[in-house]
């Protein structure tokens, strides 16, 4: 049904979705902990900063990233320093781009199931004698899966429907860059509308199922548990 | 738990890419650039792709290092450009490879293309900032007798391509378009059916008329080339398709050759 | 045994200056409400750090100044009036995590089995009421082998009949562990019935500080 050309486009963008949506949890599950203890200017200037690319426009993310990744940019010169080639027109780049692009949707919601983790309850554990690994494996890992999960689906799919970007910095590569979305806007240039069609219907219904799936699982599986529980 | 770091792990190295030969091209050769690609990897096997977007973009593109050694663009101006940007170590080229021609598209309510120009609401083009037909479509205008008119009723779409988008869904009677977008009968035969069947539905539409070369400035579609040690095949499909055995193809295509 | 506090805190409508030193196991805290209780014992478990000016627990310094015993090394077990308990955990699994954490060798089987709590294990807090719960952060506290007990009425929301039976079950293992307790409740009748010492806030101050024999615990409470 799908062409090796398309089927190289739909891998490379779950592809990417995934490993940015990964990656991005990971750099900033530690941020969004500090962020989610208290109150001060310093927070709420790094929160400013974190939602900007949910406020800006995707050219202006676009145009500096564009800049940022040009072979002679000083950002590019440092990584050849340290062996890497500049990132401008690659798959890297594109990770690094969507990774700026969907902090705001990491950062809310992991921000959010931090702060339900009560303060009391951390003390209390630490005074019962928990040390710093055994209050993340016993506690806060367990607690916020809910939110670390929603954070995850949130930039998956908000990296699948990324277009602006990729198309001011992307190249349209097959291969490297050349994305799902951008696949679509190329068919539907080329006036192939069957294709079109095709890809995007397929993109519609993903997308579909991801949100039903994510809504199915906040309604929540403390309340499931809930559910089990009182029939037994 | 494993089975998420093994999905892991394969995403990270499998971001290795098979060096696909790459050339970019302006949008106005969207639909006829794939099928002389076909025919070159019929003749000789090697497979290129071609990446498509107006000649501004590319050129741009390329300034900030996109791995592209053919760029064919619409308007010599962006190839010159990029000519003056190379270092001689990287060994740039450029070149001239045909003449654009400029069409105009009207529906079939008005008789002539003047007449069109003179009723119509609205009247399509490519944007002239960064498309080159876009350009010349502008320039036509302007030169028009109509002119304060026309100028209130141009729309301008990102691309050539786009274009065809306005006038096949009804958003403009008037489009002006490169000629290779809608090429000679023999060559869209060689096309996907579904282009086919968008062409022909325009064509339905409305008829085109070739626009006289004196009205608008030459459209010099150039090549620019830079030697790149991954893509060696590249330069042998330039020659190949500046050969005169592709000269058929270029005058289907609406391109009338430099030397002519 | 002995428990040294200085604090000095102040907030918009509220003032609180203390300065005393506690020797007894047994200690109950009395007052009205806002009259500063819950403040001294949050302090002494250290999650008052910027109103503790000082303390110091047999003679190891626990605040002072910049200085802060971490909470794992006080041992100082603070139990609030609404119980703090692990939400995703049943009521065995805490028993156990407490167990664990502080690297403790009591006896779960026989504190379950003191604290009635065998029915109650596989639920999880939020299916308990609120005495259940606050019997098992008692259960939990005393897995740990505190130090210090602090308890903010911490058993206000069991009947009579549990109360004393909890009551009786935590001297013996107040006399077993040998820990101080703290105990603030609104029941003077209580504290005068298992206290060895008193002591009255009101407004933030140390109104009264009083040993207790059997006989003087009876005049107190008429006085009251």
């Amino acid at each position: 049904m799908l062409y090796p050309s398309e089927w190289q486009a739909l891998w490379l963008t779950v592809k990417l979705a995934l490993l940015s949506s990964f990656l991005l949890l990971l750099l900033t599950a530690p941020l969004a902990w500090w962020l989610s203890r208290g109150q001060s200017s310093g927070r709420n200037a790094i929160n400013a900063l974190l939602t900007l690319p949910l406020v800006l426009p995707p050219t202006v993310l676009g145009f500096y990233l564009v800049l940022l990744l040009s072979p002679d940019s000083w950002f590019s010169q440092l990584l050849r320093l340290m062996g890497i080639e500049a990132l401008a027109f690659r798959f890297e780049g594109l990770v690094l781009a969507s990774m700026l692009y969907s902090l705001p949707f990491v950062v809310q919601p992991l921000q959010q199931g931090f702060g339900q983790i009560a303060q009391d309850l951390l003390q209390q554990s630490q005074a019962l004698g928990a040390n710093r690994w055994q209050l993340v494996a016993q506690l806060i890992w367990p607690l916020s899966r809910p939110a670390l999960f929603s954070a995850f689906i949130l930039s998956f799919a908000h990296t699948l429907g990324e277009f602006g970007i990729v198309l001011m910095i992307g190249g349209n590569i097959p291969g490297q860059t050349q994305l799902l979305s951008m696949l679509i806007y190329d068919q539907v240039e080329s006036l192939n509308y069957a294709r079109a069609h095709l890809l995007s219907g397929l993109l519609l219904l993903f997308s579909f199922s991801v949100l039903f799936w994510l809504y199915q699982q906040q309604r929540g599986p403390q309340q499931r548990v809930q559910q089990q529980r009182n029939q037994q | 738990m494993r089975g998420l770091k093994l999905v892991f792990t394969a995403l990270i190295f499998s971001c290795s890419t098979n060096a696909a030969q790459l050339i970019a091209a302006a949008s106005d050769l969207r639909l006829v650039l794939p099928v002389l690609l076909q025919q070159y990897q019929a003749k000789t096997g090697v497979s290129i792709n071609a990446v498509f977007a107006s000649s501004g973009k590319l050129s741009q593109q390329i300034q900030h290092g996109a791995p592209f050694s053919l760029f064919l663009a619409a308007d010599s101006l962006y190839t010159n450009n990029l000519l003056q940007h190379c270092s001689p170590k990287q060994r740039c080229q450029t070149g001239v490879y045909g003449h654009g021609q400029l069409l105009i598209w009207y529906h079939h309510r008005f008789q002539t293309a003047e007449q069109a120009l003179a009723q119509s609401h609205h009247i399509a083009i490519a944007d002239p900032s960064h498309a080159p037909y876009g350009k010349a479509a502008l320039a036509y205008l302007q030169q028009h007798s109509l002119r304060p008119e026309l100028q209130a009723k141009i729309r301008r779409s990102d691309n050539a391509a786009l274009v065809l988008h306005m006038l096949s869904t009804g958003q403009a009677e008037v489009g002006l378009i490169g000629h290779a977008l809608m090429p000679a009968a023999q060559l869209q035969q060689l096309l996907p059916q579904s282009q086919q069947q968008q062409l022909q539905l325009l064509q339905k539409l409305g008829q085109t008329e070739v626009v006289p070369a004196h009205l608008y400035p030459p459209i010099l579609h150039s090549w620019f080339y830079q030697a790149d040690p991954k893509q060696p095949d590249i330069k042998a499909f330039l020659d190949w398709m500046q050969a005169a055995e592709q000269q058929q193809f270029w005058t289907d295509a609406g391109f009338k050759r430099e030397h002519n | 045994m002995s428990l040294r506090l200085k604090l000095h805190w102040t907030t918009c409508n509220f003032h609180l200056q203390l300065e005393l030193e506690l020797n007894n196991h047994w200690i109950g805290i009395y007052g009205q409400s806002g009259s500063g209780k819950t403040s001294m014992l949050k302090a002494i478990a250290g999650l008052l750090p910027t109103a503790t000016e000082h303390c110091s627990f047999n003679d190891e310094l626990w605040q002072q100044g910049s200085f802060g015993q971490p909470l794992s090394k006080r041992k100082a077990l603070y139990l609030a009036p609404e119980a703090v308990l692990m939400p995703h955990k049943t009521a065995l699994q805490q028993l156990e995590l407490a167990s664990s954490w502080s690297k403790s060798t009591a006896d779960i089987k026989q504190i379950i089995q003191d604290f009635e709590l065998e029915q109650l294990l596989t639920l999880y807090p939020s299916q308990l009421s609120s005495g259940q719960q606050q019997k098992l952060a008692l259960a939990q506290a005393l897995i740990a082998k505190p130090r210090l007990l602090l308890l903010d009425e911490a058993l206000a929301h069991l009947d009579h009949q549990q109360k004393a039976a909890v009551l009786k079950k935590l001297k013996l293992y107040q006399q077993q562990q040998g820990f101080m307790l703290l105990w603030v409740s609104h029941q003077m009748e209580d504290l005068c019935l298992y206290c060895e010492e008193i002591i009255w806030l009101k407004q933030g101050q140390l109104q009264r500080q009083q040993q207790l024999s059997s006989q003087q615990s009876n005049q107190l409470f008429y006085a009251i």
